[in-house]
């Protein structure tokens, strides 16, 4: 077996549970999403009033994509779309820099080189990975999508857009791995670049224009410029379109080419961009237990941060035309009814929907700071700083108050920003929407309490136990009320108990209940952790 | 002397493996105490045991008097530890995570007495603390904790294979420092090491361990005695016969023209005579050195290894 055989065979050894499980996740929320919209937008009098809304609205084209017709396909497209694009991207930049940067840093890849395996070998074992990876993600795409009772030709259609742009995102994942001397480094441009991709296709989409009968828009220019765009722009079930495919095809050719170019020019273990030198003592700020903590969460904090008042803003925007337009709509009115629990008006749903899903950001934002716990311990640093006079307690205890103090002022942003913009609309929305989305924090720390009592009890899970009280927490929020699951179900996650709008008859009480459990849970957990071993990874 | 640390049948289980077993150790104050065994002896995890980052299965493990599991934090005000496989923060530089530790081991870092020791000790590592921790090698990580240790003063220095990755003179500056800790301040070191001149050259006692107990502790003098000291010389004109008549002497043999033989260590003195008869020439006596006493638990390792192959061989 040529070198390049073996290292391919070694990789999709260390892959068989990762791989699998993003496939999966697409698999499943094809089909979730399929039966979301079956139980809930199933007549061509529902689709054509949102498909109208929609195509006048730029922030839901830009959140969305544009909408092709009423067809139940072109409708699925629209809303899982872009939704589909962004998870094989961050799923082929993750895998493109695992196999690369993260390799190097590690010292594996040096190692590997040593043996008969040059570079040719490794890049030939890398690129065949991402075309394993990217077929497998194209079958399970189109065969959950036939299976989910959309057309067969389509769903391939659809198999070969989700492909390719994972191709170019590997391409651009193989590229900042060239460039970062750190596979840390890589991952954040990675996702910096998915991000702005996004961006400019919601640009695209935002700015189409629509065709007389306000169902088919046709995009703005700038959709042409992302790979995510073109994905979108095969339109399957409508058009069919193979070629846009091949753009992103092109990206991938061109983005490796450059990537290979580069890791021939350079040294083993060397990036284009050099590390910065840091500081030769620490400032006063660094001396305890919660300012490391802060110091090491400090990036992930802000960009959850920054997503959070995003979609606050988009809130804004959304509700402002909402207002204007929905609510004279009763079809739509009762279409986006159903997505709530609570009564008030479509307005008022709305913006309680939108809270609990500002919320979930936040969570996403907490449960990581919790798991930060456990990367500690795994890497061995936590105990170099147990090993001095911090306490475990206080170490502990550093972590829960920085997720609690990051959650209750990403909250207090969001709400605050959230309701400026809807200030045009009714200027008392803005207190309205600061105590909703303050109201939200309980639940966000029942979430970062489940987080830390896997970490105190059964520590090795706690990253998978985090990532699936998460996974649970978004599925049940975004679609759960599409589905007619019962009430019990729809209960399991936090953000079911949180008040919702009108603020005049909001009921607290679930917020109580909550925060108990959520303390409970904290001191459960800090107790438990002082009991038990520290356990490194391995 | 106060005992410093005092560990009586410790035992320790992580699920179906016995990690210690039984494993005696005492360290008196002011002590170089040298931390001897193979691989996978036990050494890391009575180290652990002992900053109360795991709980023992079974025995008592006291540190200044008192158990660390539970309340270690007031015990690590007096201790200072140095990790064989040192894990840094990526992101933050060396010389941050230096004035972070030693801040959390409620140092000063403000005061002039710190800076000169840091300042000292960065330049007798020749260590370069602004660069990130993430491109340090296995050495500058290595540094970067030796220097917090030494740093701020501690009544109990945990070192654990602490020169592991540095260069050999590095391991130097490592010694002179242990040397001056032990000399001036009367702190206590429990040195972990497989680097046996280097144990030899600082350490007053030594613990050698093996499968999770003590195999054999006390001074290096006491551990000379219990293996054989080596003489070789070259003699014309007498017999094999005559060189084995001498008192206490095994192992004879003789390669071109040189007799090799071993003596009980405290049989030497009364060996000397009996050379002088036989007019040696170009006399060698080699006392046994540290590693010969490592080797022979090795060794009886290594047997019983082949002991316990043998059954399936056949």
């Amino acid at each position: 077996m040529s070198a390049a055989a073996v290292l391919l065979r070694f990789r999709l050894r260390r892959d068989w549970v990762i791989l699998p499980v993003w496939l999966v996740v697409m698999a499943f929320s094809v089909l979730f999403v399929a039966a979301a919209l079956a139980s809930t937008y199933n007549t061509e009098t529902l689709r054509t009033a949102v498909v109208r809304l929609a195509a006048v609205n730029p922030t839901l084209l830009a959140l969305r994509g544009d909408p092709d017709g009423t067809s139940p396909g072109n409708f699925f497209m629209v809303e899982i779309g872009s939704y589909l694009g962004l998870l094989v991207a961050f799923m082929n930049t993750f895998l493109a820099v695992r196999h690369t940067r993260a390799d190097e840093q590690a010292g594996r890849t040096e190692l590997l080189l040593t043996t008969r395996a040059d570079r040719g070998a490794l890049t030939i074992a890398t690129l065949s990975l991402a075309v394993i990876a990217n077929v497998g993600v194209g079958l399970f795409g189109a065969l959950a999508a036939i299976a989910a009772g959309y057309e067969a030709y389509g769903s391939l259609v659809l198999g070969w857009e989700l492909a390719t742009t994972g191709l170019a995102f590997f391409a651009v994942g193989l590229l900042f791995a060239q460039i970062f001397s750190t596979s840390r480094a890589a991952n954040a441009w990675g996702v910096a670049a998915i991000g702005a991709f996004w961006v400019i296709e919601a640009a695209g989409s935002a700015t189409g224009t629509a065709s007389a009968d306000g169902l088919h828009v046709t995009p703005g220019p700038a959709i042409w410029f992302s790979p995510i765009g073109w994905g979108l722009r095969t339109l399957p079930y409508v058009e069919n379109l193979w070629w846009p495919g091949l753009l992103s095809l092109a990206l991938a050719v061109a983005l490796a080419a450059v990537a290979v170019v580069l890791q021939r020019s350079r040294d083993t273990g060397a990036g284009l961009v050099a590390a910065r030198p840091g500081r030769a003592s620490a400032s006063s700020a660094l001396r305890g237990t919660f300012s490391l903590s802060w110091r090491l969460q400090r990036a992930s904090i802000i960009g959850w941060g920054i997503g959070a008042v995003l979609g606050a803003a988009a809130i804004g925007a959304l509700g402002k035309t909402l207002n204007d337009s929905i609510s004279k709509n009763p079809d739509v009115s009762k279409a986006i009814g159903e997505m709530g629990t609570g009564g008030g008006t479509v307005f008022e749903v709305f913006i309680g929907v939108m809270i609990a899903l500002i919320g979930l950001v936040v969570a996403g934002a907490a449960i990581q700071t919790a798991m930060r716990m456990r990367q500690e311990e795994a890497s061995s640093t936590a105990e170099i700083v147990l090993a001095t006079a911090a306490s475990r307690l206080r170490w502990y205890v550093s972590y829960v108050v920085l997720a609690l103090v990051a959650s209750a002022v990403l909250l207090a942003l969001s709400g605050l920003v959230a309701g400026a913009s809807l200030m045009n609309v009714d200027a008392e929305l803005l207190g309205q929407t600061f105590a909703l989305s303050m109201a939200q924090l309980p639940a966000v720390a029942v979430y970062m309490a489940v987080t830390a009592l896997a970490f105190a009890v059964v520590p090795r899970a706690t990253i998978a136990v985090g990532w699936i009280a998460f996974g649970v927490g978004i599925v049940l929020g975004e679609f759960g009320s599409l589905l007619n699951l019962p009430d019990w179900v729809r209960q399991i996650t936090p953000t079911a108990h949180t008040p919702v709008p009108p603020l005049s008859h909001a009921d607290f009480s679930g917020t109580w209940w909550l925060s108990l459990i959520a303390v409970a849970l904290l001191v459960i957990a800090g107790a438990a952790f002082r009991r038990r071993d520290i356990v490194s990874r391995g | 002397m106060t005992t410093v640390i005092d560990i009586r049948g410790l035992q320790k289980r992580f699920g179906r493996v016995q990690a210690l077993d039984g494993l005696d150790l005492e360290v008196g104050e002011g002590e170089v105490h040298g931390f001897l065994g193979p691989n996978g002896a036990g050494k890391t995890t009575t180290i652990r045991v002992l900053l109360g980052l795991i709980r023992a299965s079974g025995g008592t493990a006291e540190v200044f008097g008192r158990s660390p599991w539970g309340k270690a934090a007031a015990l690590h005000e007096r201790i200072a530890y140095v990790p064989g496989d040192v894990a840094l923060w990526p992101n933050l530089s060396g010389g941050e995570i230096i004035d972070l530790l030693a801040r959390l081991r409620g140092a000063d870092t403000g005061t002039g007495d710190y800076k000169a020791r840091r300042a000292r000790l960065v330049d007798a590592f020749q260590f370069d603390p602004r660069k990130k921790a993430g491109t340090y090698s296995k050495g500058n990580r290595q540094k970067v904790s030796l220097i917090a240790a030494f740093a701020v003063p501690a009544s109990l220095y945990i070192l654990d294979e602490p020169t592991s990755g540095l260069d050999p003179v590095m391991e130097a500056v490592f010694s002179e420092e242990v040397s001056t800790i032990a000399k001036n301040d009367g702190s206590s070191i429990l040195l972990s090491s497989h680097i046996l001149s280097e144990v030899e050259a600082l350490c007053d006692r030594v613990t050698i361990i093996r499968a999770g107990r003590a195999v054999e502790s006390g001074t290096l003098a006491d551990l000379r005695h219990l293996t054989r000291t080596e003489v070789s010389f070259v003699s014309d004109g007498i017999d094999e016969a005559s060189v084995r008549a001498l008192a206490g002497v095994h192992d004879v043999a003789v390669a071109s023209d040189r007799y090799h033989f071993t003596v009980d260590s405290a049989d030497v003195s009364a060996l000397l005579p009996g050379l002088g008869a036989l007019s040696v020439q170009s006399l060698t006596i080699t006392p046994p050195s540290l590693e010969e006493l490592f080797l022979r638990h090795y060794g009886d390792e290594i047997t019983a290894a082949n002991d316990d192959l043998e059954p399936v061989a056949r």
